[in-house]
C-alpha cells in the first residue's frame, strides 16, 4: 500500500475509534478541501450542506470504516461527496415535469407552420438512428466512455483526458476517429438491402443534422433499464 | 467526397449527444462503482483488470459517468496528465529533438530572400531588421507564472502560435535554438500570409490571433490596424484543427476540421469582437469593445468575464483557461491568473 494511503488509513481508523485528537487533525486537514470540492460541484454553495452532512455522518456513524486505504483519504471523501451530490441531482431530475407529451408531432408541425415530413424520409431517419445506435453499441467500452464523458457529461477534452489518463490532444484525435468509424458503420448499414441510394443517405444525414431529436435506444434495442446498486 | 465525409462526421457529432444520453440511461447493467473504487480510479490506484472492468461498466452507466465527471470537476488543477515529453526519463530527448528540427528547417528553407509583398507592409519582412513577435503582452503573465511555479514549460502561447502540433507535444526548447527556429518560422509565416492576402480590406479570412491572440507575424501598426478592422477574424488554436471565426455582431463560429466546416455558437453578445486567443482546442478567450471578454473552456459554450473598465479591448494573449493578458485600446495591459475573477495591471514595458 502507498505509504501516504497507509497514514490516511491509520488516521481514519483512529477517528473511527473515537480518538478526539485524530478527529481534530482530520477536521483541520480535510474540512477546507471538502468545502472546496463542494463548491466545485456547485459554485452557488448548494453542495455545502452535503459536505456538512458528510462530516456529521463521519463523526457519528463511523463512516470511516468504509475507507479501505486504496486511495488517499481526500480523494475518497471527494468520491463520497460526489456520490451524494450526483444522487441528489438525479433524484431532483425525476421530479422535473416532462415535456408536453400530449402535443403530437402533427400538432407540432401545424403550430410551427411547416409541412409534415416526407414519410419516406421519416422511415429513412428512423433507420439512420437505429444504425447509429448499433454503431455505438459495437464500439469498445473505452470509446463509449470517452463519448459519454464528452457528449453527455460535457467534460472538456482536458478533463476527459484526466479521467482516461490520456492527453487532451489524444482525446481529440480519438473522438474524431470514433466519429469517423461510426459514420462509416452507419453508411454501411444503410447500404445493406433493402439499401438506400447514395442520394437518400445524403438526405438522411442532412435531415438528421437539422433536427437530431431524442433517441431512445433502450426502446430501439429492446433493453430493460436496471436499477444500479447505490452502496458507497 | 472528403467534404461529404466531413459533413457527415459533423452530422454524427450532432446526433451523438442525444444518442449517448439515451444509451447511458437505457443500458445500465451491474452494480455501480462504489466510493472506494471511484477514489482509487481517480488516484490511478486501480489494477489494470479492475480498471478495465470499471471502465466497461461506466461506459454504459449514466450515474457512474456523472460520478466520474463530478470527481474530475473537483480535482485540483495541478494534477493534469503529463505529456510523455515531460516525463523525466525522456527529458534528454527534448533539446536534441528541437535542435535537430531547427537544423532541418534551416537547411530546408530554399531562399531567405524576402517575399513579394504589398507596399504597406514592406517593413514586415525587412531582412535588415529582425522580425519580432508582435509587441507581446504575455511577458508579465509569463513572469508571474514563472514566479509562482518552478515549471520549465515554455510559455504556451508561443508554442500555440508557432507550431502546428497538438498542445503538450511541443517540448520546451533550448532558448538559443528556439529563437533561431522561431525567427525562421515567423519569416515564413509572414511571407506566406502576405502573399496570400492582399492588405487591409481583403484580409477578411486571414489567420489572426493564434494562441497569442495577436496577428500572426505582424510587426507593423498599419497591418495591425488593417486586420483589426477586417470583417471577420480567425483564431487558430494551438491545435490547428480547431479554429474560431469572429463575425460581425458578436457572432462566433467554431471549426473542428481546420476550417472545412463551421458551427455557429451562442455568445450572448452583439458587439463585434476584436481578437481572441486559444491556447488549447477547448479554451478560447475573446475580447471586444466596452470591456467585453468572453471565455469558453469547453470550446462550445461561452461565459462573460467581468473586466474592471468599460474600455475597448484590442488583444488578448492566453496561457490557459485561468491565465490571460488583455491589452486595452490605450495600450495598457491587464493580467488575470484566475479566469478573470481578479485583474491586475501589468507593469509598462
Amino acid at each position: 500500500m502507498n505509504a501516504s494511503y497507509a497514514r490516511d488509513l491509520e488516521l481514519a481508523r483512529e477517528c473511527a475509534a473515537g480518538d478526539e485528537q485524530a478527529w481534530e487533525r482530520f477536521v483541520l486537514e480535510y474540512r477546507p478541501a471538502l468545502y472546496r470540492a463542494a463548491d466545485a460541484l456547485d459554485a452557488s454553495g448548494g453542495a455545502r450542506d452535503l459536505a456538512d452532512a458528510l462530516y456529521a455522518d463521519l463523526y457519528s456513524k463511523s463512516l470511516f470504516r468504509y475507507f479501505q486505504g486504496r486511495s488517499s483519504l481526500a480523494t475518497w471523501l471527494r468520491a463520497v461527496l460526489a456520490q451524494r451530490y450526483v444522487d441528489r441531482v438525479r433524484a431532483q431530475k425525476r421530479f422535473e415535469p416532462l415535456p408536453d407529451e400530449g402535443r403530437t408531432a402533427a400538432a407540432g408541425y401545424a403550430a410551427a407552420g411547416s409541412d409534415p415530413p416526407d414519410p419516406d424520409l421519416s422511415g429513412h431517419l428512423a433507420r439512420l438512428r437505429q444504425a447509429l445506435a448499433r454503431a455505438v453499441d459495437r464500439l469498445d467500452s473505452r470509446d463509449r466512455l470517452r463519448l459519454g464523458c464528452y457528449y453527455v457529461q460535457e467534460l472538456t477534452l482536458a478533463d476527459t483526458g484526466r479521467l482516461l489518463t490520456e492527453h487532451e490532444a489524444t482525446v481529440s484525435r480519438q473522438l474524431a476517429r470514433t466519429r469517423r468509424a461510426i459514420r462509416e458503420e452507419v453508411e454501411r448499414q444503410l447500404q445493406e438491402p433493402p439499401g438506400l441510394s447514395e442520394a437518400q443517405i445524403a438526405e438522411c444525414f442532412a435531415a438528421a443534422s437539422e433536427d437530431a431529436g431524442p433517441l431512445d435506444l433502450g426502446q430501439l434495442l429492446g433493453r430493460k433499464k436496471t436499477e444500479p446498486d447505490r452502496s458507497i | 467526397m472528403r467534404e461529404t465525409n466531413n459533413d457527415r462526421d459533423a452530422s454524427v457529432d450532432r446526433l451523438l449527444a442525444g444518442a449517448m444520453t439515451a444509451r447511458a440511461d437505457a443500458t445500465t447493467e451491474g452494480p455501480c462503482l462504489d466510493a472506494d473504487t471511484l477514489a482509487a480510479w481517480a488516484d490511478g490506484a486501480l489494477a489494470a483488470r479492475e480498471r478495465a472492468h470499471a471502465e466497461a461498466h461506466a461506459a454504459d452507466c449514466a450515474r457512474c459517468q456523472a460520478l466520474l465527471a463530478a470527481m474530475v470537476r473537483t480535482l485540483p488543477p495541478a494534477t493534469a496528465v503529463k505529456s510523455p515529453w515531460r516525463l523525466p526519463a525522456l527529458g534528454w530527448l527534448v533539446p536534441l529533438t528541437v535542435a535537430a528540427t531547427a537544423l532541418v528547417i534551416w537547411v530546408a528553407v530554399p531562399s531567405r530572400e524576402p517575399a513579394q509583398i504589398s507596399d504597406g507592409v514592406a517593413e514586415a519582412v525587412d531582412q535588415s531588421a529582425p522580425v519580432r513577435v508582435p509587441p507581446s503582452v504575455a511577458a508579465p503573465l509569463a513572469e508571474a507564472r514563472t514566479k509562482a511555479s518552478s515549471a520549465v514549460e515554455r510559455p504556451r502561447e508561443v508554442a500555440g502560435q508557432q507550431t502546428v502540433a497538438a498542445p503538450g507535444a511541443i517540448p520546451p526548447p533550448v532558448p538559443a535554438v528556439a529563437s533561431a527556429f522561431d525567427d525562421l518560422r515567423e519569416r515564413r509565416e509572414v511571407a506566406s500570409l502576405e502573399k496570400q492576402a492582399p492588405p487591409a480590406e481583403a484580409a477578411g479570412a486571414s489567420a489572426v490571433g493564434g494562441a497569442a491572440g495577436g496577428i500572426v507575424g505582424s510587426p507593423g501598426p498599419a497591418r495591425a490596424l488593417a486586420l483589426a478592422s477586417a470583417p471577420e477574424s480567425i483564431i487558430v488554436s494551438s491545435n490547428p484543427s480547431t479554429r474560431f471565426r469572429l463575425l460581425r455582431g458578436g457572432g462566433v463560429q467554431r471549426s473542428a476540421d481546420a476550417g472545412a466546416t463551421w458551427r455557429g455558437e451562442v455568445t450572448g453578445t452583439t458587439e463585434t469582437l476584436a481578437a481572441g486567443s486559444s491556447p488549447s482546442p477547448s479554451v478560447c478567450w475573446l475580447v471586444g469593445p466596452g470591456g467585453v471578454i468572453l471565455l469558453s473552456t469547453d470550446g462550445r459554450s461561452w461565459r462573460r468575464v467581468a473586466f474592471p473598465e468599460a474600455i475597448d479591448l484590442r488583444s488578448v494573449s492566453a496561457i490557459d483557461e485561468e491565465g490571460a493578458t488583455v491589452t486595452t485600446a490605450d495600450g495598457r495591459a491587464f493580467v488575470t491568473t484566475d479566469a478573470g475573477r481578479t485583474w491586475s495591471r501589468a507593469p509598462d514595458r
